[in-house]
């Protein structure tokens, strides 16, 4: 290749980078709002969309807490975020979100359809945001800060994510939610929650108060519309019928004393015979000591029989009734949050009875049963 | 050396890198609105056709290593020169509406996943470039490249999944075969236009060395690894997705974020997402060279060097989404040639080794 051919492939080269250069609009990240969380709520018939976003680049103003919160109202979801957009002068950018609350009044008054959606339909957002309703509006839940690291989608979101599930707290994600809405029996739940208000003051956000989270409740919902709330005892009931969740507490009487006795692991399995569905549930228990709280400690040293069996009978007892009261409920309300419906498409395959087939139609056995880890 | 030539190590690579591309973009979706939670079952059925008909292939290549004909040859010395023109016009438009709806769905789901917004033409003029320069270093150094990303790619798709697959409630996929045999086999047949990849050995036909004497062992290796992974981003997708997953237009992107599920700490699956997207590149740019082939083969002519004015040919299609929606275009089009395309794909490969032993002997004895 001779000299001038070389200058030739060069120009052409850089007039390429130049052209790619212009052509490739990648946003910079001054321009976007990092969106964490996004609160929904009603107000006098319109949509209002509360963003926490994330503010990068306050350097020495702030150490550790980096968000920020903004609210717009629209006649459509969409509308609200772009405003959004308009009062931020940057464009939302809802990839890295990764909690969703609807305010207590819309998920009363409104059907959540056309709002869940938005988020389904959309590429960028993801999924496994977690998502959950709350008392009050969701304004006032991201206007407060939590009390332990600050942000409250960052820190709500870890919590439902990983440490509910060692407490014995269920709780779904946007792909579950928008599922449980349009398949089979079309019920699904929503944690519920409320902020508890303390004393601590931050240094950093002393206008805003500060809080903790309460989501031992959980709201049931049908084909997008509120239908009822559980309560905490029921939400355990729940619990114990649930897979993957686990960390139920039971304090039961020995000798006129209070014993707590914790179920770090426990087996659970639903078969349907007969006619007839079964749960089974076997819950493995410890005596509740400081060093086996919130996990699968299954490294603690085993002492054999610390448990007497009198105290097993006890909890069985009670989880039998927990999960009782969650099933009146189940029925009363005709919803199904276990996977009921679930088990019977996979054994008999999906056909317009089973989609309707109410819970009462259903019958059903428990065995629970407590033994010692 | 034959800048073309590639030994069957630089195939089995390339098969791998070739096999997964819209198959994990938008085919999930569209098997998962046919049958449903099946849509595994629909892609296990096409890999075994497709591994029978690559070993078809592989056999005719066998045949032709004495006089190395190429395919356009092998086709004029036995079903004549219209038979040619027929099979090489079909294999052509296969090829134009492979690279429109791969480069369409890589543009969406580069554009959505990473929010760059980027000029169409642009794109397409790059990837344009990018086979023009590959047709003229040749198919060996696309070999070359597809070896080199291999095991990127691998580790990229394997990542993308290991976490996801845990997660996977498996109970989803029963009752096994609910769609019905019959809308298995009529999904297979419409869809088969995705599948087929092996189609590349055609145009590689007289340029495949065995290595070691060894053939069939590697590309089928890689293919059947290629395959599991590609059954596995369906079984992954359709049990996380359930009734949703029709409406969630490009899988692999999805999927995705159940590898990040557990953390706020950013987006990480990005990055393997970006390294995997290359294979999307790799495809395009080897359908380019079929493509290129197709026209060579069908007015007969040699070039001395790379034809520009064939290259542009090829990428004009690229630009229809300037005008019309490209997904209503290819979808209407691959409808109307349904047949024609699994006659190319799925009949052809029966006769291959047949046809090429009678041109090699047409070759010996003229």
């Amino acid at each position: 290749m001779n000299s001038l051919k070389r200058l030739g492939v060069f120009l052409l080269v850089a007039t390429l980078l130049v052209l790619v250069s212009v052509g490739f609009k990648g946003k910079d990240i001054h321009d976007r709002a990092i969106i964490v969380g996004l609160g929904i709520d009603l107000v006098d018939d319109q949509i209002e969309v509360t963003a926490e976003v994330i503010s990068p680049g306050n350097g020495s103003e702030q150490v550790g807490t980096y968000s920020k919160t903004v609210s717009a109202t629209g006649k459509t979801l969409a509308q609200a975020v772009q405003n959004t957009s308009q009062l931020t002068g940057k464009e939302a950018s809802l990839g890295q979100c990764v909690l969703l609350v609807f305010g207590e009044q819309l998920v009363a008054q409104q059907n959540l359809g056309q709002l869940l959606e938005f988020f389904v339909k959309s590429d960028s957002f993801k999924e496994t945001a977690t998502v959950c309703c709350c008392k009050g509006t969701a304004k006032q839940l991201f206007e407060s800060v939590e009390a332990l690291s600050g942000s409250v989608s960052l820190s709500l979101s870890a919590m439902m994510q990983s440490q509910a599930k060692e407490i014995a707290i269920p709780t779904t994600n946007l792909l579950s939610f928008a599922r449980s809405q349009r398949e089979l029996l079309q019920t699904g739940f929503l944690n519920y929650v409320e902020t508890v208000s303390t004393n601590n003051q931050s240094s950093n956000n002393q206008s805003k108060p500060q809080v903790y989270f309460v989501y031992n409740k959980v709201a049931v919902f049908a084909k997008h519309q509120f239908v009822c709330l559980l309560s905490q005892s029921q939400t355990v009931g729940f619990s114990l019928l649930k897979n993957n969740v686990s960390g139920n507490m039971f304090v039961v009487q020995h000798n006129g004393n209070d014993v707590a006795l914790r179920s770090d692991q426990k087996d659970l399995s639903v078969t349907f015979k007969n006619g007839v569905a079964h749960f089974s549930v076997t819950l493995k228990l410890q005596l509740a000591q400081t060093d086996n709280f919130g996990q699968n400690n299954s490294f603690v040293v085993k002492n054999n029989k610390q448990i007497p069996q009198e105290l097993l009978d006890q909890v069985q007892l009670e989880a039998q009734a927990l999960a009782n009261d969650f099933w009146q409920m189940q029925t009363q309300y005709n919803f199904d949050i276990v996977g009921l419906h679930e088990l019977l498409r996979s054994k008999f395959g999906t056909n317009s009875n089973l989609c309707c087939l109410p819970m009462q139609q259903i019958a059903v056995e428990f065995s629970i049963s407590a033994q010692e880890k | 050396m034959n800048k073309n030539q590639i030994d069957s190590t630089q195939l089995a690579t390339l098969v791998f890198t070739v096999l997964s591309g819209e198959k994990l973009l938008q085919v999930p979706s569209l098997l998962a609105k046919d049958v449903g939670h099946d849509s595994w079952i629909v892609v296990l059925c096409l890999f075994v056709a497709d591994a029978i008909c690559m070993c078809l292939c592989l056999w005719a290549v066998k045949i032709n290593l004495k006089h190395r004909l190429t395919f356009g040859t092998i086709l004029q010395k036995t079903v004549t020169r219209v038979g040619k023109f027929v099979v090489l016009a079909l294999f052509f438009a296969l090829f134009v509406c492979r690279i429109l709806t791969l480069c369409v769905s890589s543009y969406k789901m580069f554009a959505t996943t990473f929010d760059i917004s980027t000029d169409w033409t642009l794109f397409v003029a790059l990837v344009a470039i990018v086979c023009y320069v590959a047709i003229c270093l040749g198919f060996n150094a696309i070999a070359r490249t597809s070896q080199l990303l291999f095991p990127l790619m691998f580790l990229s798709v394997l990542t993308l999944l290991v976490f996801p697959a845990t997660q996977v409630p498996i109970s989803q996929l029963l009752p096994i075969g609910e769609a019905g045999v019959e809308n298995i086999a009529k999904s297979a047949f419409s869809r088969s236009f995705w599948f087929g990849d092996y189609v590349v050995v055609y145009f590689l036909m007289e340029h495949v060395q065995p290595k070691n004497n060894k053939l069939f062992a590697p590309v089928l290796t890689t293919f059947a690894v290629g395959a599991l992974l590609v059954v596995a981003v369906n079984v992954i997708f359709v049990c996380l997705f359930g009734s949703l997953a029709q409406n969630s237009a490009i899988a692999i992107s999805k999927i995705s974020l159940f590898s990040v599920a557990d953390s706020s700490n950013g987006r990480w699956d990005w990055l393997t997402l970006s390294v995997w997207l290359m294979s999307v590149l790799v495809k395009v740019v080897v359908f380019f060279f079929c493509a290129y082939r197709c026209v060579q083969e069908v007015l007969g002519l040699h070039f001395s060097k790379t034809s520009l004015p064939v290259v542009l040919a090829i990428a004009l299609p690229l630009l229809v989404p300037l005008f019309v929606s490209s997904e209503d275009v290819v979808a209407k089009f691959v409808t109307w040639c349904t047949i024609p395309f699994a006659i190319v794909l799925y009949v052809l490969p029966f006769a291959m080794p047949l046809l090429a032993t009678i041109a090699n002997k047409k070759e010996a004895n003229p």
